[in-house]
């Protein structure tokens, strides 16, 4: 019975496979980006009752292999496609423990037409403008991203109280309407904690979020040819237990705003993550980017972003960020980028062990980058 | 002396004046008559990527930055490279295709009559007598 059931499974995944994999050949490419930045760090911690200070200066200069992305591309049918990410980040290195590799994406979409798309698997779901695109190098023109999209400040930003990083199932498309399109996206996926087990049930799976918890979300919107507006939305729960607190509802709340005008172009963000107001835990980011386009190659633009965290006592009053840059697409394939950016944390906090006890706490960053985005 | 006169006209004579054609030319599988300016720009910024009968829209494009390439643009209402950051970001999400670009209008005519749904523009006095026009335009 088993050996007839195999057989019977055999032929029919045969059959299957024959007719679904008739599709275009299997795509790969990818692109990576590497800079060199000249970097001055300041850090002043004072208390002014105890006159207790510390300040340090650093300087570093560092190339680095900022990322390579490496995409498997299938059309497997008409009608479904089949895609790989693969995210290799700060020079990987496995002999020096450098790095990060992940499996960024990898989902499968069933795309009848353009109104109606659906994406199942590992996924980057919609949010705002950023989000989907925030480690496409080829396509950002600038070095260090905005706030909550630039990785390297993980250590101080937990990304994922600002934005959806991953979902796993995705609804989406675009509807014509008056020359216009309407985008719309709906997606489901794991609550993100950092995968901290979200009771006090002693389970521990390995390789799976432990969350019990689901993220919903979605993006509406409206594109012309000149204009982008988005309204964008998730809806999870924040594992709080480590702070004594429980599962607790966070709301994250988007707006999204890109726009041309002949040879200038404006792209804005603002997300505000809510919390029950005793909890007294929102968090802000804005960003806002002016860029000019001096001719088809070359190009500059200066930005703005800002974020606070109040539940982060460094954070309270905010971190904000000036950038200037440009670059020169030299090819379809490759861009020179160069950025000067300024980084600030003002009038923030810090607990120490007595006698410091809570001490202002003051952060600075000046940094000078040359990149070039190559896609392969 | 030549060479000096050639380099001279070649900087300042466009290479597509005011008052010359500009034809879309499609694969010769479609059975598709015309389409209207709102079509092509959809085609162009990848909001419909599949024919009406369900073929996949490969879309053609010139590599080099010469006057029939700004002239289509302009004429589609953004400049090139604004299209090319649209083509960019589907691709690296996985929405949509960078078009195939091609040194010379005859390596795309090529491309266009062996390719399946593909579609393409050149100057209207370069279209080959078997080629499938859908669309046509003035320069102004």
């Amino acid at each position: 019975m088993t050996l007839f059931f195999l057989l019977f499974c055999s032929i029919f995944l045969g059959i299957s496979q024959n007719t679904v994999f008739a599709g275009d050949d299997l795509s790969i490419f990818g692109y990576f980006q590497t800079y060199f930045s000249q970097t001055n760090i300041k850090t002043t911690i004072e208390n002014s009752h105890t006159h207790y200070s510390w300040e340090q200066d650093s300087q570093s200069n560092s190339f680095l292999l900022q990322q390579a992305n490496l995409f498997l591309e299938k059309e497997i049918s008409p009608n479904f496609m089949g895609w790989i990410n693969l995210e290799f980040t700060n020079s990987f290195s496995t002999e020096r423990n450098w790095g990060t590799f992940n499996i960024d994406e990898a989902w499968i979409k069933y795309n009848p037409s353009n109104k109606f798309k659906i994406k199942l698997g590992l996924l980057t779901p919609i949010f705002n403008n950023l989000n989907e695109v925030k480690n496409r190098t080829p396509y950002l023109p600038y070095i260090y991203r905005p706030g909550i999209y630039e990785s390297s400040l993980s250590d101080i930003i937990r990304m994922e109280n600002y934005r959806p990083e991953r979902a796993y199932m995705q609804i989406y498309g675009a509807l014509p309407a008056m020359n216009q399109q309407i985008d719309y996206a709906f997606y489901c996926g794991n609550s993100e904690n950092d995968n901290i087990i979200s009771s006090s049930e002693a389970r521990f799976i390995r390789g799976a979020d432990s969350t019990h918890y689901l993220l919903i979300g979605g993006r509406v919107g409206l594109r012309s040819l000149f204009a982008k507006l988005g309204f964008s939305f998730t809806y999870d729960h924040d594992n709080l237990h480590a702070v004594g607190l429980g599962d607790e509802v966070r709301k994250r709340y988007g707006l999204d705003l890109s726009f041309s005008y002949r040879r200038i172009d404006f792209e804005g963000e603002y997300v505000h993550t809510s919390y029950k107001p005793m909890l007294k835990m929102d968090k802000r980011f804005y960003y806002a980017k002016i860029g000019y386009n001096f001719t088809n190659e070359l190009f500059s633009y200066i930005m703005f972003d800002y974020l606070n965290d109040e539940s982060v006592p460094s954070l309270k009053n905010g971190m904000n960020a000036y950038k200037v840059g440009g670059g020169y697409r030299f090819s379809d394939s490759i861009i020179f980028k160069m950025q000067y950016v300024q980084l600030r944390i003002l009038d923030g906090e810090i607990y120490l062990p007595p006698p410091m006890n809570a001490a202002k706490y003051k952060f600075k960053l000046q940094s000078f980058l040359l990149a070039v985005s190559v896609s392969i | 002396m030549l060479n000096v006169i050639i380099i001279f006209l070649a900087i300042f004579i466009p290479a597509k004046a005011s008052g010359d054609e500009i034809a879309v030319v499609v694969n010769d599988s479609l059975n598709i008559k015309e389409i209207d300016h709102d079509k092509l720009l959809d085609i162009y910024m990848l909001n419909i990527q599949k024919w009406e009968d369900g073929q996949k829209i490969i879309l053609c494009d010139l590599k080099n930055e010469i006057e029939l390439k700004k002239q289509f643009y302009k004429h589609l209402g953004k400049k090139s490279y604004e299209f090319r950051k649209i083509w960019i970001r589907a691709q690296l999400t996985g929405e949509g295709d960078v078009p195939a670009t091609f040194s010379t209008e005859q390596a795309m005519i090529k491309k266009i009559e062996s390719t399946p749904g593909a579609i393409g523009y050149m100057s209207a006095e370069n279209v080959p007598g078997s080629a499938q026009v859908i669309y046509r335009f003035t320069i102004k």
